[in-house]
């Protein structure tokens, strides 16, 4: 059951009254009248939110009664979940959640001045709008209570006016209780509005007429338009033709004057191949002059050579016959003489040089035998080391006359040797002490004095001198790399004082070869010592790198001395002196020899003179002879010549008057020729310049258009143009009346298809409505005849049948309901009101019940339910009361059980079914709590 | 005046057109009278909307609302939801109107529409009066009406409304008329109802108590005994004094009326 309990505050004669509806079908309000049932009526139709009869008629205000300031009504509802939504729900979600509860309190309070202010569940407002009467009146739509239905409260007098209504107005009534009326309004409003809308088409009619109209208008515009247009074009078709015309004109004047110029091109070629022709033969005529004139220059040449041969000739015949050869004899004789000198003088000088080459083979084979002897003494010295080795000779002579070479020793290099295993090494080892070869060790002061002193007076040669006592000792450590072979000094041995003198200053450390040099400079630096390989190519210094190696001195150790050196000194000498002698006896060999070629020279020239001598004399002889052969022979070919020469001379005259003869036909041809070129040139001039007009005229052609098909003439295409663009002068339109006339075009078009359109959719809607109102026919015969079967239950106790029916349906502004009752079985129908006043009632209020069956509400109120009524048909209302609560309890689509509060004055029956809650209202004196608290004083 | 009647997009075409088909293919299948109702409330809306700002939807689309509308009129499951659908058909006339209005005004020039203004002007200017009068019905007529048309619409189809009904109330809730009271025992009732009171008269005593005294029905006749003015009753606090007389003492200072309500409870007899 929906309503659960309702709390009256301040409300009118209402203190405070709580009404309990839960689990209460049938609530019956008994009391007299004035008692405040029908304030319980008004209340509920507030807390709906909606406003019974009397409420609208007087002030809300009235409602507030005298205990307060306010009026208070608390409708308390149960609100079970149906499916998945609540009983009570709207489709605002704001609204729902706040409905999301079993229990809905309804809050109003009614103030002075005149407003009611609602809550639900405590809650004033909904999305910050407070709630009101529409919100409230939402949420029982839900459960089909609508306190705007004229029935859905049976209030006072309802029954009785309903019962007296016309059918008409009784059938309004079934409309607004059924909803069927807002469903008929909508549709009439629609179907007024359609009407009208219907009609539009009209001024739309009217419109598109003066659209139309617009357009024929424009339409002459616009043809003249489009005529304009076609002139238009066809002005531009002429123009070109035109253009194209004078192109054509032009083009017929070229090829006339291109014919001219051809002409005169021809008569030029004419003339030129004749005068070629006459050039031709003149420039044979030339050739044949010209040969002739070689032919002339060719004899006077070989007449001026035979001339010149011939004077030669005279001269050389003159000359050998005054020759010296012819004359002198004795010449002859002196030059065999000399010749004879010149061979005696050769013999000897060849037989000195003879003696010379001897004589030098001598001294070259003395001076080998003294290089060999040299060799093998010393080996192959460098001039260094015989410096040195020349004082170091001059210096031990010296030791020797004085008799200390036993205190004052040396030179080191013949008191040391390498020892036997490391002879290999001898060369390394020798590099190691380069520059103490040649040292000398004094044993003592004494020595060591005189040996200064001869080394001063010897002008201090190249030489070193030791005092031994002076030397320190020096310890070597051991060499743990086997790369390195051992120190130099370590190799070596011999005199102990040499050996000495070396290991103190050793710094050379002698190594394998072929070992990385990275390694040995490492050595170097670690040993701060000179490492030396075994050939000699690597020398790595202290400071950890590598230099090219000093040259290894010739002189070995252990070499003998004092023979050696002394006989060395001697050999030397004697070599110099035989080259020196050598030198000579070449500068003389080679003075002879040259001495000895001119005399050659000579002696070849004196011969060949002498020889020549002989021979010219015979051939001179036989010259003279022959000369003379030869002079006669020339002296006859000049005279020949000359006689050619006069022949040629004649012909070159008859040449040259025919050269003339030419020169002057050319002439006249080249005159002829430069006037045709002249007229050629005026001519080519007057093409150029046509070309050029041709050429602009096309060009200017090609921008106005494409050359038509065909081209007429010049002055018919003229006379067209301008009768053309008279024409055009005429046609006073603008582009603009296009525009307009396209435009109008346009509107015409769009408003074509908007009344079509819109007639279709206006069809659509007529037939949309049409099919509309046949249901609504349909609901209401539909619903009339659900109330008649409902009717015909809820009375059957009474009534054997009641008929509804509806007059005039077709037109709902005059339908009526007409209901005919037959009360005894086999009687007539009656209408309503043939019947009595009770069971009009009845039948009223069984009707309203049938409706309210209908309309599916869970709440019922009926007032003054037994008024008009007697005792027994106050049972029968009852009766009819509950088994319309039956009917709406088991129709309810929620499961709702219906709930009815029966308000009457007097109750003429004593005992009702558990069902039904009977409340008494009683109207007594009371006062505030001061009242309260004086009487109860 | 708002212009939608420009043309609508492709896309929008073939939205509505999907939303056409689908609405049939629902139909097919049983479609949630929410999810109707809602589909329903979204055209009404828009329409409403667009009438309220004066915006004008292009024919195509209204026809497109219209064809879902129809497509789901089959389907409404109460008047309810047939009232928002002829509200939705009035919407759409209603807009078919503004569309007219619409394009008329927009083909007048401003001389034509002054001279339009001018023509309504001088239309409503003029003075119409009425007479409304009323017509009582005459019920002679109403049997010789021509135009009666029988309810009985299609008997099948009210037919399983009836036997429903029936099955219903196959049990006679009629009550028996020996329940009913005799008129002639309302006197008694009264008389009874007075001397039950009688040595209750003028002292307070408790409201809960009277419940317990009184029947229903005597408690009623109590009620009509106080508004007769054979008895008065005077309500301090829980308390009620009942006296012949009124109650001087009583009656000075703010005295009101007061509902008391008395909930019966049966008595045995």
């Amino acid at each position: 059951m929906l309503l659960k309990s309702l709390m009256l505050k301040n409300f009118r004669t209402h203190r405070e009254t709580l009404i309990n509806f839960d689990n209460v079908p049938i609530l019956l309000i008994t009391g007299a009248n004035g008692s405040g049932k029908t304030l319980v009526l008004d209340a509920l139709l507030i807390a709906f939110g909606g406003l019974s009869k009397r409420a609208k008629q007087m002030s809300l205000s009235s409602f507030i009664g005298p205990f307060d300031k306010n009026a208070k009504i608390i409708l308390t509802l149960n609100n079970p979940k149906a499916g998945s939504r609540r009983i009570l729900h709207t489709d605002d979600p704001s609204l729902d959640r706040l409905l999301d509860s079993d229990i809905i309190k309804i809050e109003v309070t009614i103030t002075k001045n005149n407003l009611r202010s609602y809550r639900i569940n405590g809650r004033k407002t909904i999305d910050g709008v407070p709630i009101n009467s529409a919100h409230i009146r939402r949420i029982f739509r839900s459960v089909n209570i609508n306190p705007d239905n004229p029935l859905f409260v049976t209030e006072q007098g309802t029954i009785n006016s309903f019962e007296s209504l016309t059918p008409h107005k009784q059938f309004e009534i079934l409309l607004e209780s059924s909803d069927l009326k807002i469903y008929l309004d909508k549709l009439k409003r629609a179907q007024t509005e359609l009407e009208r809308e219907e009609r539009t088409v009209k001024p739309l009619l009217i419109r598109l007429k003066e659209e139309e109209r617009k357009l024929q208008v424009l339409k002459k515009a616009y043809e003249d338009f489009k005529r304009r247009n076609k002139i238009e074009k066809e002005i531009k078709r002429l123009e070109i033709e035109l253009v194209w015309s004078e192109v054509e004109e032009l083009k017929k004047k070229r090829e006339k004057l291109f014919e001219q110029y051809n002409q005169k091109d021809q008569e030029i070629s004419e003339i030129s191949s004749m005068r070629n022709k006459i050039e031709m033969e003149l420039s044979k005529v030339l050739r044949d002059l010209q040969n002739l004139k070689t032919e002339a220059d060719n004899i006077n040449r070989r007449i001026s050579e035979f001339e010149r041969s011939k004077r030669i000739l005279e001269d050389e015949l003159e000359l050998l016959k005054s020759s010296p050869t012819m004359k002198n004899k004795n010449l002859e004789q002196s030059f065999y003489d000399k010749l004879a000198i010149l061979e005696k003088e050769i013999n000897e000088i060849s037989d000195r040089i003879n003696q010379i080459t001897q004589e030098i083979e001598l001294i070259d084979s003395k001076k080998d035998e003294l290089d060999e002897i040299a060799s093998s003494a010393e080996g192959i010295l460098t001039n260094y080391e015989r410096v040195r080795l020349e004082d170091v000779s001059k210096f031990l002579n010296k030791l020797n006359e004085l008799g200390v070479t036993e205190r004052v020793r040396g030179p080191l290099f013949s008191y040391i040797h390498v020892k036997e295993p490391f002879l290999a090494y001898s060369n390394a080892i020798k590099l190691a002490f380069r520059r103490n070869m040649f040292t000398f060790i004094a044993m003592d002061a004494e020595a060591f004095k005189i040996a200064k002193r001869i080394f001063d007076e010897l002008n201090q040669p190249e030489v070193t001198v030791i005092r031994y006592d002076l030397i320190t000792s020096k310890r070597r450590m051991p060499i743990q790399d086997n790369a390195i072979i051992d120190w130099a000094s370590n190799l070596i041995d011999g005199d102990p004082v040499f050996v000495k003198f070396l290991k103190s200053i050793d710094n050379t450390l002698i190594s394998r070869n072929d070992i990385d040099p990275n390694r040995l400079a490492e050595i170097a630096k670690r040993y701060n010592a000179t490492v030396i390989t075994q050939n000699c190519k690597g020398f790595f210094i202290k400071f950890g790198g590598f230099t090219k190696p000093p040259r290894v001195p010739n002189i070995d150790f252990g070499t003998p001395l004092g023979l050696i050196n002394i006989g060395s000194a001697n050999l030397y000498q004697e070599k110099k002196q035989l080259e020196e002698k050598k030198r000579k006896l070449m500068e003389e060999k080679i003075s002879l020899r040259t001495k000895l070629h001119e005399l050659r020279l000579q002696y070849q020239r004196l011969s060949k003179l002498v020889q020549k001598q002989a021979f010219d004399k015979h051939a001179l002889k036989s010259d003279v002879f022959s000369l003379r052969e030869e002079l006669e022979s020339i002296i006859e070919q000049i005279n020949s010549l000359n006689a050619k020469k006069a022949e040629l001379d004649n012909l070159r005259k008859s040449l040259e008057e025919k050269q003339n003869l030419i020169n002057q036909q050319i002439g006249e041809f080249q005159q002829k020729i430069k006037d045709l070129e002249k007229e050629k040139q005026q001519l080519s001039k007057q093409l150029e310049e046509l070309d050029k007009l041709y050429e602009e005229k096309v060009k200017a052609a090609k921008e106005k258009g494409i050359r038509p098909n065909k081209v007429r003439p010049f002055d018919e295409i003229r006379d067209n143009l301008i009768k053309l663009r008279g024409m055009l002068d005429a046609i006073k339109v603008t582009i603009a009346d296009k525009e307009r006339f396209e435009e109008q075009q346009k509107v015409v078009r769009d408003l074509k298809e908007y009344i079509a359109k819109r007639n279709e959719h206006i069809c659509n809607l007529r037939s949309d409505l049409r099919m509309r109102i046949e249901e609504w026919r349909r609901i209401l015969l539909e619903t009339v005849s659900k109330i008649e079967v409902l009717m015909n239950v809820l009375l059957r106790s009474r009534f054997n049948d009641i008929k509804l029916k509806l007059a005039n349906i077709e037109n709902p502004d005059k339908t009526e309901l007409l209901v005919s009752v037959k009360v005894e079985k086999d009687g007539e129908y009656r209408s309503l009101y043939a019947l009595s006043g009770g069971e009009r009632v009845l039948i009223a209020q069984s009707f309203i019940l049938s409706l309210h069956v209908l309309t599916n509400a869970p709440v019922q109120i009926i007032d003054e339910l037994t008024q008009r009524l007697d005792e027994s048909y106050q049972v029968l209302a009852f009766d009819v009361v509950s088994k319309a609560q039956k009917l709406m309890s088991s129709t309810n689509k929620n499961g709702l059980v219906a709930q009815f509060i029966l308000l009457a004055p007097a109750l003429h029956k004593s005992n009702f079914p558990d069902y039904v809650k009977h409340i008494v209202f009683l109207k007594v004196r009371s006062g505030d709590k001061r009242w309260e608290t004086v009487t109860a004083s | 005046m708002g212009d939608r009647d420009g043309k609508l997009t492709d896309n929008k075409d073939i939205n509505k057109e999907k939303e056409v088909v689908e609405i049939k293919e629902q139909l097919m299948t049983p479609l949630p009278p929410r999810e109707i109702v809602k589909k329903l409330w979204d055209i009404a809306k828009k329409y409403e909307l667009a009438i309220k700002s004066s915006e004008i939807f292009p024919i195509e689309e209204t026809e497109q609302d219209r064809n879902i509308v129809n497509t789901l009129f089959s389907r409404y499951a109460d008047l309810r939801t047939k009232i928002l659908d002829a509200r939705i058909v009035l919407n759409f006339v209603t807009m078919q109107r503004l569309r007219d209005i619409h394009v008329i005004s927009k083909y007048l020039d401003k001389s034509e529409i002054l001279r339009y203004i001018a023509y309504q002007v001088k239309r409503r200017g003029s003075p119409v009066i009425s007479f409304p009068a009323y017509g009582f019905y005459k019920h002679t007529k109403l049997s010789k009406s021509s135009q009666i048309i029988s309810t009985e619409i299609n008997e099948s189809d009210i037919s399983e409304f009836k036997e429903k009904i029936s099955e219903l109330l196959s049990e006679d809730l009629t009550l028996s008329d020996d329940e009913v009271l005799e008129n002639q025992n309302f006197e008694n009732l009264r008389n009874s109802v007075l001397l039950k009171l009688e040595h209750l008269l003028n002292r307070p005593i408790a409201i809960e108590k009277l419940k317990q005294i009184l029947t229903p029905l005597e408690l009623n006749v109590l009620s009509q005994i106080l508004r007769d003015n054979l008895l008065f009753a005077y309500k301090i606090g829980r308390k009620i004094i009942f006296s012949k007389q009124k109650i001087s003492k009583l009656e000075r200072g703010n005295t009101f009326y007061e509902t008391v309500v008395l909930e019966g409870e049966k008595h045995d007899v």
